[in-house]
């Protein structure tokens, strides 16, 4: 998947978490996490983050994500869908943008 | 032999409407309808340049929206719109499949709103299922001084609720207590309001009033009232009653009873309500039961009747009892059997009427077969009302108030009072508070 543009997911509501996305040409994934439960789970929050965008080829990003106590399946979904809004898919345009 | 009323809430049993829809939720609708909502907020802000509170319930599971969650967040929003009455420009509400929503733009200061809004969150334990939150003008949500806490273990929740420490059913399972313990308290406070409502109604034709007492010697308004009051706990059981999964039809029985010797020892032994101990007492299981499993609740209480009816000692010495046996008229059983039609009326036309009581009483006088009128005054009387009140219909809605002092004092002199309808007009109030959205 390339990313064209800054894409965004998420909110800031309680067990949520806001992904922001920005394109970049080389030097991997960076991954930029703040969370309300950062000491217990801050390690395993990124590695979601990271294999999300993995499994959608993503090998370059710049990733900031403000975490309010997501689930798992509530982090890969935020990151798919920043990642679609950001390769300018419109597979996860609720018409809100 | 006293006939058994011809129409039965059987008819009801097979109607297949008694089925409650509910619908799973999927993470995705969950995940867009949050992106939606802050999308909302962020339009209002622009339009108005003022703060949001943005209301919602906190269930946890795949379902989020039953009747109960409906009602118990219509009671809430309640008591915000109350907390900051004056302060709300602009308010949008929403019910789906993701639950009940409403958002405010507020005319205050976000720090003050904030405040209220975590106090409004932390006073009860029905709190803790509402979420409050507050948007200031920049976007940015304030978050609440003090984390909240876990349902199961009162700790940190983010914590438990990430790691799911105590799996879902626990959790399920202590939010749905605090629906149902709140849910029943406040159906137990609806129904003493509903029957306060219809005794301050005034003027009401030989009922107790707040001009006169009608056609009773033995009681005034203040003894209704505390009548209304002393009622409560007996509602609250059948409230509870209905939030059973298979609850004993002789415990409704016998909380009736008791009831009864309850509202007797209040009013030195005056009769003040014992038609609304059984119609509203009835009313309330089935609407718990309507919260609980779906289905209507008018069927849901006209097959409660018939099991009700099964259960129960005949009362032959009630005024509806022995009125049966000499004019053939079912009186408040019937009315129950056949699923309220009368109160549901009046409901509807005060909802209609957009909350005009006196038209509302009318619609349930113009041809109610009420048994405390032929009682007291034999099928003369039932002609008489029903003849009157059809003259009062016709007028024009603000010479109708005139019209019913007249007739009051005609009841007055004649002996009679309708207090079936009194019954009904108190179960209509009570309908149109608990489940306005099923008439």
């Amino acid at each position: 998947m390339k990313l064209v543009k800054t894409g965004t997911a998420g909110t800031m509501e309680s067990n949520d978490i806001m992904v922001t996305l920005e394109p970049k040409e080389t030097g991997g994934v960076q991954v930029a996490l703040s969370s309300s439960v950062m000491q217990q789970f801050g390690r395993q929050i990124e590695a979601v983050i990271r294999e999300t965008l993995t499994e959608l080829g993503v090998a370059h990003a710049v990733v900031d994500a403000v975490d309010k106590g997501a689930l798992d399946c509530t982090v890969r979904a935020r990151v798919n869908a920043a990642a679609y809004r950001a390769a300018d898919d419109q597979k996860y345009d609720w018409g809100t943008k | 032999m006293m006939k058994e009323p011809q129409t039965t809430g059987l008819r009801f049993l097979f109607s297949g409407r008694n089925r409650m829809i509910i619908h799973k939720i999927t993470l995705e609708e969950v995940l867009s309808n949050r992106e939606k909502r802050v999308y909302a907020q962020r339009e209002l802000i622009k339009k108005y340049q003022k703060p949001i509170l943005s209301c919602t319930m906190n269930i946890p599971g795949e379902v989020k929206q039953t009747p109960l969650i409906d009602f118990v967040f219509r009671q809430k929003m309640r008591d915000v719109c109350d907390a900051f009455s004056g302060e709300i420009i602009f308010e949008k509400w929403q019910s789906a499949n993701t639950g009940p929503e409403a958002l405010f733009v507020m005319d205050s200061s976000v720090t003050d709103i904030k405040e209220r809004a975590v106090s409004i969150e932390s006073r009860s334990p029905i709190g803790r299922l509402l979420d409050l939150d507050v948007i200031d003008t920049d976007g940015v949500k304030r978050s609440r001084m003090e984390p909240r806490t876990c349902l199961v273990c009162n700790g940190p929740v983010t914590v438990c609720s990430r790691s799911r420490a105590h799996g879902l059913t626990a959790v399920k399972c202590a939010a749905w207590a605090i629906l149902t313990d709140y849910a029943g308290g406040q159906l137990a406070e609806l129904a003493v309001d509903a029957l306060k409502r219809e005794a301050v109604l005034t003027p009401k034709p030989g009922l107790v009033d707040g001009n006169n007492s009608g056609a009773h010697r033995d009681m005034d308004l203040g003894l209704l009232l505390r009548s209304a009051d002393s009622l409560k706990p007996y509602f609250r059981f059948c409230a509870d009653f209905g939030f059973q999964q298979a609850p004993d039809i002789n415990g409704l029985v016998n909380a009736g009873l008791e009831a009864e010797k309850t509202m007797l020892s209040h009013t030195g032994g005056v009769n003040t309500h014992k038609g609304a101990i059984y119609a509203m007492g009835l009313f309330l299981c089935a609407v718990a039961t309507n919260f609980l499993k779906g289905g209507d609740p008018f069927e849901i209480s006209a097959r409660l009747s018939v099991r009700q009816s099964a259960a129960s000692a005949r009362d032959s010495g009630s005024h509806g009892g022995i009125v049966q046996k000499k004019f053939q008229a079912g009186g408040a059983r019937e009315e129950a059997m056949n699923g309220f039609p009368t109160a549901r009326k009046g409901a509807v036309a005060l909802m209609e009427s957009q909350g005009d009581e006196l038209y509302a009483l009318l619609k349930i006088l113009e041809d109610i077969c009420d048994t405390n009128l032929l009682y007291r005054g034999g099928a003369n009387a039932l002609v008489y009302v029903h003849t009157q009140v059809r003259e009062i219909l016709a007028m024009d809605p603000v010479e109708r108030k005139d019209a019913l002092l007249k007739m009051d004092q005609e009841c007055i002199r004649l002996n009679i009072s309708p207090g079936g309808a009194a019954d009904m007009l108190a179960l209509a109030f009570l309908i149109s508070c608990s489940v306005p959205d099923i008439l």
